[in-house]
């Protein structure tokens, strides 16, 4: 479904750009809102999701009427409290990789901060998304667990296959995995929310503890998190 | 195969949605259901059988090796049982149908293959191709009639997909795409570059399937007829789909009076697409027996493009001549040293200066012209929109171009000779091409206008012999040197006119060459384009970096009434004053101007230390130490990223002047050079931003980089490594998935040579690093360039 991303948060884009509060001279401060501006019309956000009822079988959570199998200890802590769950994707578009790449030739500098400004704007797309399904539920009274995705703890990366297969993204989102189990367009993420009947509070170091970079995460070092970036 | 002028053909609707209404569509692979369940499959081909479809769709929209891979299903067992299902529908509604004339036709159904090629993603043509020629070998051999490629989003995969089709069968093809309401498909390729390249193609019909509802395919469809006279196809969904819930928005009824619209505007062939029923087809048919048809041909023009962009030539547009090593000795180092991104840089430079098509030549000797040209412009169409001008005097190169291309490009070139005609044209007509006709033949060229409009007919007449219409064969009169035979550059520009005026084609010249040993080339340059496009020259090829000459030309197409109301020179111009206005006057060092990370200032103070300073003082000097300045900011967090980027693309600058300097010179570039360092991101991984950013940086601190580029076969570094006695090997990984591609790659250059390695990625920490054998992990770029420092000195 399309949506619209009305502003990129330039923070956001500061701290993929491993800024660490010092002086930014104006001409690249300018140089930076114009790539955001840039990223703002190259990009085409769209984004999908459905809810499915779950089962624990032994080799792992069944979502129901998909072939998919979450398999691992981390998904199934996430699942504790869900009888059912949201897949959800999301993309940005194979344009802005266009972009990136040629920029990366002919202004490095801009390719990089259009870089970060493509992984600000799918994470945005996906707080806008996971904001919906949080809508949704909470006219039911329901809450949700936040957004999981393949390659989490030890939820392996192939769930990636499924899902896509089960949401039919290719087709609806343009939303494609390669043989090496990398999304293209390169902006994008999929995931798994769980429905709870009760608020979850998640303190936001959990994100990190299924993280493989914990040890030596270089937002971690300069006093930041990376929030739920994922393939980005 | 039918006579689309007189009449709408009707096609099925949905397979799948149907399918899923009956739960049938549970399985991995939803196409098993033609063994599993065939009955199901045959009700609903009967189901639309009866209710008009004329042509029906076999149930194998998914149906590839890639989909298949692990499921145990075999591609020819789901097409053979899927096409088998449709003959037995036919044949059964043959049985108890009352209407002994009504034939209807079983169409091969083959949807794109589901992971994206390159450069988006790591499917290569090859493969590809490989992939749709099984599909289209065991569909005929099953006994299909015809094959629709449908739902396809990326260009150049239908275009392997109709290559398949065409090398393997003779079997009719409709190739559709699927549009957002944008008119861009999800890989961005719009309407025109869709219509042009499959009717190039040859396809027999062509369409738009999927995605969206009737409505908001009609605009698109009536674009579509703008750039096409083959039969057009159209398959709506059942209304816009809401996307978190699976339904389609419209009834039978209204679907059937929206479809309505659709013969009027000279749409052929019609049917449903996702959500679409038996139904659907049967209001559709009632509906559309009292349409009016209508269809006006198009007039035929001359147009080329890329997957995303169509330039008309309606007007004079440029030619960009600056990709060709000819005389250009900087370009040639970048051929001999596979520099692709100093060729990416001119193709950037030239469409930023107002290029609309780029001429690519390659060739030089010593190297293997048809696997680089290939290989240049894939690389050139992965960041550039402009179309192509394939510019090789091997076939094989030209051919090898013309397979890889996105899009609908032009050939340079054929002459008057048979031989020539006879090799190059037969690929001109069967890759989709135009070509460029050059008026001379076995005999030299003709001094005479008259004998050079003469050969330019030939080229026409053999063209259209092949089936390339007279709008895709662009005639050439050739420029000659006015220093040598003055008398020519008239009887070059009245054969450009007559040309025009007799035969009907565009026109073409290079048009520097009329300069050759004059001083101030310039001007003479200048005057004779503006001449050439008054006697009618719509194609110049020449330096679109020449201000003098694009201003020629654009105040050509204002005085000549085609550039209306002058926006195209106003917006130009004044965009022109302005930039003026704001380029700062630099009085930097070139220290100050790295650090600082300012291009121009650095070049220019370059070019001015030249004079008094040798180039290996000034890298030593100035620019190394500068950079490792910088580097040592950025560890220590007093600058960040992009600040550490523009002080190596400053140095690169200052760079670019020197290696000029040394081409110039012909001084070894090698000599400039601390040590050779390869660069590749492993097989299978295609993020490759961290490893270019490391490029920036390394090639600007001294050292000479081998750039693999990314999802590269371990294979190829181990050569490179050996080939170019290599000391340091630097690999990138962003997935867990690839960092185990990565460790093989490891294992196999430990065990052939000594070469040490450096890694990175996402994903990687230090020990991991070391525990898959690396000899070094780079956090980041500073790193990469201590690590460097260390093993090169």
């Amino acid at each position: 479904m399309q949506q619209i991303i009305p502003q990129l948060s330039y923070i956001d884009i500061l701290r993929y750009l491993g800024y660490r509060n010092t002086a930014i001279p104006k001409a690249l401060e300018e140089l930076i809102k114009s790539c955001m501006e840039l990223t703002l019309q190259t990009i085409q956000p769209k984004s999908i999701y459905h809810r499915y009822p779950i089962s624990v079988l032994s080799e792992g959570i069944a979502v129901s009427g998909t072939n998919i199998i979450l398999k691992g200890k981390s998904i199934r802590n996430h699942l504790l409290e869900s009888k059912e769950i949201f897949l959800l994707a999301g993309t940005i578009g194979i344009e802005m990789d266009k972009l990136i790449r040629t920029k990366m030739v002919s202004s490095p500098d801009e390719g990089v901060i259009l870089d970060s400004c493509a992984t600000t704007a799918i994470e945005m797309l996906m707080d806008q998304t996971e904001n919906s399904i949080r809508d949704l539920c909470s006219q039911n009274e329901e809450s949700i667990t936040w957004r999981f995705s393949p390659g989490y703890g030890d939820l392996p990366l192939d769930t990636h296959i499924n899902l896509l297969g089960a949401l039919d993204t290719s087709r609806k989102i343009g939303l494609t995995v390669s043989r090496s189990l990398i999304l293209i367009p390169s902006k994008s993420v999929t995931a798994i929310i769980g429905v709870t009947k009760k608020v979850i509070k998640i303190p936001p170091q959990d994100h990190c503890d299924t993280c493989s970079k914990n040890s030596d995460c270089v937002y971690k070092k300069a006093g930041f998190s990376c929030s739920n970036q994922s393939n980005a | 195969m039918f006579e689309p002028e007189q009449c709408v053909i009707l096609l099925d609707g949905a397979m799948g949605t149907e399918l899923q209404s009956m739960g049938l569509m549970t399985e991995r692979i939803p196409e098993a259901v033609n063994r599993t369940n065939p009955e199901a499959v045959i009700d609903i081909h009967r189901r639309y059988i009866q209710s008009g479809a004329e042509i029906i769709y076999t149930n194998t929209l998914g149906v590839n090796r890639y989909k298949l891979d692990g499921s145990g299903y075999l591609v020819k067992d789901l097409i053979q049982a899927a096409v088998q299902n449709a003959k037995t529908a036919v044949a059964l509604e043959k049985e108890s149908s009352d209407n002994e004339n009504h034939s209807v036709r079983i169409a091969l159904d083959c949807g794109p293959i589901g992971t994206m090629l390159k450069p988006n993603g790591d499917l290569s043509f090859t493969e590809a191709y490989e992939i749709f020629r099984e599909i289209v070998v065991y569909g005929k051999e099953a006994g299909a009639d015809l094959v629709v490629f449908e739902t396809f989003t990326d260009l150049l995969e239908i275009k392997a997909a109709i290559l398949a089709a065409k090398e393997n069968s003779d079997l009719p093809i409709f190739a559709s795409m699927s549009f957002e309401e944008n008119g861009r498909t999800f890989s961005g390729v719009s309407i025109p570059s869709a219509a042009i390249t499959l009717t190039a193609l040859g396809v027999d019909a062509l369409g738009i399937n999927c995605s969206l509802g009737p409505d908001q395919i009609f605009p698109l469809a009536e674009e579509m007829t703008e750039w096409t006279n083959l039969p057009i196809l159209v398959k709506p969904n059942a209304g816009m789909p809401n996307l978190n819930t699976g339904k389609y928005d419209i009834s039978p009824d209204e679907f059937a009076e929206s479809m309505s619209r659709f013969p009027a505007i000279g749409i052929h062939l019609i049917g449903g697409c996702c959500g679409t029923t038996p139904e659907f087809i049967q209001k559709t048919k009632e509906r559309i027996q009292s349409c009016h048809f209508g269809k006006t041909l198009n007039q035929e023009r001359t147009v080329l493009c890329s997957s995303v962009k169509a330039v008309v030539v309606d007007r004079v547009r440029v030619i960009g001549e600056r990709i060709n090593p000819t005389g250009k000795k900087r370009f040639k180092a970048a051929i001999t040293n596979h520099d692709i991104a100093y060729i990416l840089n001119q193709a950037i430079e030239q469409t930023t200066a107002g290029a609309e098509i780029l001429d690519v030549n390659v060739g030089m000797p010593g190297i293997d012209e048809p696997t680089f040209m290939a290989e240049v412009v894939e690389a050139i169409q992965s960041i550039c929109d402009a179309p192509l001008q394939i510019d090789s005097s091997d076939p094989k190169a030209i051919e090898a171009a013309l397979r890889i291309y996105n899009g609908k490009p032009l050939v340079n070139s054929v002459n008057g000779e048979d031989k020539i005609l006879h090799t190059i044209l037969p690929l001109v007509k069967k890759y989709g091409a135009a070509v460029i006709g050059l008026t001379l033949d076995e005999n030299g060229i003709p001094q005479t206008a008259e004998d050079r409009i003469r050969i330019a007919e030939k080229i026409i007449k053999t063209a259209a012999s092949y089936g390339i219409p007279k709008q895709d064969v662009i005639i050439d009169c050739l420029t000659l040197t006015v220093s040598a035979q003055q008398s020519q550059a008239l009887e070059t520009l009245q054969a450009v006119r007559l040309v025009k005026e007799r035969l009907g084609v565009k026109t073409i010249l290079g048009v520097s060459n009329v300069s050759f040993g004059l001083p101030e080339r310039e001007i003479i340059n200048t005057t004779f384009l503006t001449m050439a496009l008054t006697n009618g020259l719509d194609l110049p090829i020449m330096n679109p970096n020449n201000e003098l000459m694009v201003n020629a030309v654009e105040a050509f197409n204002v005085l000549s009434n085609m550039d209306v109301h002058a926006e195209k020179y106003i917006a130009a111009h004044n965009a022109a004053q302005t930039a003026e206005s704001i380029t700062p006057v630099s009085n930097l060092s070139l220290e100050q101007a790295v650090e600082n990370g300012i291009k121009q200032a650095a070049a220019e103070m370059t070019s001015e230390l030249l004079r008094s300073m040798s180039p290996s003082q000034i890298i030593d000097s100035f620019l190394i130490p500068s950079l490792e300045k910088v580097g040592n900011r950025f560890e220590r967090g007093e600058i960040f990223l992009p600040q550490l980027i523009q002080s190596a693309t400053a140095a690169q600058a200052s760079f670019e002047v020197i290696k000029k300097i040394f081409a110039q010179n012909k001084t070894d570039q090698n000599t400039l050079s601390k040590g050779k360092i390869i660069l590749a991101t492993v097989k299978g991984d295609i993020h490759d931003i961290g490893k270019n950013i490391v490029k920036v940086v390394l090639e600007n601190s001294g050292y000479e980089i081998i750039d693999l580029g990314k999802d590269v076969p371990d294979e190829r570094i181990l050569e490179t490594i050996k080939n170019e006695n290599i000391q340091l090997v630097g690999l990138s990984a962003l997935m867990t998935t690839t960092v185990k591609n990565m460790e093989d790659a490891i294992q196999k250059i430990r065990k052939e040579t000594r070469c040490k390695i450096v890694v990175g990625g996402a994903v990687l920490t230090e020990s991991y690093a070391l525990s898959i054998g690396a000899d070094y992990y780079a956090k980041d770029a500073k790193a990469a360039m201590d690590i460097a420092k260390s093993v090169l000195g």
